[in-house]
């Protein structure tokens, strides 16, 4: 309610730009006129109507307040009527039009309310992104890294000094994570998700290659596959058993280096050092696994 | 005053991100494979008719978690008409009637007592030490190329009443 007052005050204030440029584009005002209306009505379907005309002209094309109302109506119809949906074009008009409205806003009249309206936008398709990667399924998982790109597209324009690698860090473990769910839900069904949790990682190290938590998952990744890949032994012919050990030593083998570098980069972390235990353990490297054993127990009393 | 307000109007929480790194499974990925083994070598060797009612028996001496892997994958299988019933035996000379003994390495310094005390038994004596087959042992693991593998001294075995197929021969990486 506190708000109420200062909204007015921005309301008229957006009014009283409108009304003198009547004379030079009269239906073009007209049009903004209603559809402001309209909007502070909350009747957006009307204002749609009147704006989206407004900006289909010659010269509302060009018309910074034009894209900046119609960037608000659509804004207020993605919140209002489809805040749930997060296929919502609404949204995406409403963010396309506010870029421009500061595009060709030379002035900045309206740039701090477009850049509002565009942060709580740009905030609504990281949430979205989040609620795919936090309950991951095969059919919406590969959306999330759309909404996050859409988010980091908007937010680069608003922001374009900040650095974007620890947010993309995080954002690529956690599509890690996801894609690793999906594969652990069916392994042999879903077994391009597990390639998939491992390419995020990657991107990860191409980010922060002294990152310990994509250095550590992917060494558990190859080790935990070729390892797993065992347990069909029972279901198998003898003569396949060179070719399914091979293919389980080769993934094991690829866990090594990464979990060396986690190592590297902290010593004292103990799953890095169970890790390279077991890692050298099951590739019959029995010295090394005792070496790391005995820093297990050193560190463990 | 008017910009805070505005802010306000606008503000909407952020959803964090779920990241967990995967959970490590300590596998003894040796002990899958020799328990695999240790079944086909039961089908592919033949045993005295005597032998071939009652349970199959496999006893294992050591060999890390090589029993709880039989037990978990291999007990309810059969050989033939016979159940497998795995044994785990501790340190000892006095070993009963089983078709097949799995010695692991922390006992392979009582291999020559082990198979001498087993002279004639019908058990197939399986290894996993450094000249293992010299000492009486049939089957002996070892390692080449981080792959797990196994040598055969046919005669060990014949010499038991134990027929060693020619599959299991085609498989060994060297055969005496």
């Amino acid at each position: 309610m506190s708000n109420r007052p200062m909204i007015k005050m921005y309301y008229i204030s957006i009014l009283l730009l409108i009304f003198p440029l009547g004379i030079q584009a009269q239906s073009i005002d007209e049009l903004m006129q209603r559809a402001y209306l309209h909007y502070t009505e909350k009747q957006y379907d009307l204002a749609k109507v009147d704006i989206d005309e407004a900006v289909a002209s010659r010269k509302g094309i060009e018309n910074p307040m034009a894209w900046h109302i119609r960037g608000f109506v659509y804004k207020d119809m993605f919140i209002n009527k489809d805040s749930m949906n997060r296929y919502s074009e609404s949204r995406d008009i409403a963010v396309q039009s506010l870029q421009r409205s500061i595009f060709l806003d030379g002035e900045g009249k309206f740039y701090e309310m477009n850049q509002l309206a565009l942060k709580y936008l740009a905030t609504s398709y990281w949430n979205n992104a989040s609620e795919i990667i936090n309950s991951p399924n095969i059919h919406t998982v590969g959306e999330a890294t759309e909404y996050f790109e859409k988010f980091r597209a908007v937010y680069d324009q608003l922001n374009p000094d900040s650095s974007f690698v620890k947010r993309d860090v995080d954002f690529y473990l956690a599509l890690a994570t996801g894609n690793r769910r999906i594969y652990e839900s069916d392994r042999s069904a879903n077994e391009d998700y597990w390639l998939q949790s491992n390419n995020y990682l990657k991107k990860v190290l191409e980010l922060d290659p002294q990152n310990f938590d994509a250095n550590y998952s992917l060494g558990v990744s190859y080790y935990n596959k070729g390892a797993h890949s065992l347990e069909k032994l029972p279901e198998i012919e003898i003569f396949d058993l060179y070719r399914v050990q091979g293919e389980s030593i080769r993934s094991i083998q690829g866990a090594l280096p990464f979990m060396i570098k986690a190592y590297e980069i902290n010593p004292d972390r103990i799953e890095a050092i169970k890790g390279l235990k077991w890692i050298h353990f099951n590739l019959h490297q029995y010295e090394e696994s005792d070496k790391y054993n005995q820093q297990l127990n050193t560190l463990e009393k | 005053m008017k910009n805070l307000l505005l802010v306000i109007a606008f503000l909407v929480s952020t959803v964090a991100y779920s990241q967990q790194v995967p959970e490590f499974e300590g596998k003894d990925t040796g002990a899958m494979v020799k328990a695999f083994y240790l079944y086909h070598f039961a089908k592919l060797v033949d045993w005295p008719d005597e032998y071939k009612k009652g349970n199959f028996v496999i006893s294992v001496m050591g060999g890390g978690s090589l029993h709880q892997e039989l037990v978990k994958k291999y007990n309810n299988k059969q050989i033939g008409s016979q159940q497998i019933e795995i044994r785990k035996l501790s340190k000892t000379l006095n070993i009963s009637q089983c078709h097949m003994l799995f010695i692991g390495s922390e006992y392979a310094a009582f291999l020559p007592q082990i198979t001498e005390s087993m002279k004639n038994m019908p058990t197939l004596i399986v290894g996993e030490a450094k000249g293992a087959l010299n000492k009486g042992v049939a089957v002996n693991f070892v390692v080449e190329d981080s792959n797990l593998q196994f040598e055969l001294d046919v005669a060990n075995a014949t010499q038991r009443n134990l027929y060693v197929g020619t599959t299991l021969k085609s498989l060994a990486i060297r055969v005496q």
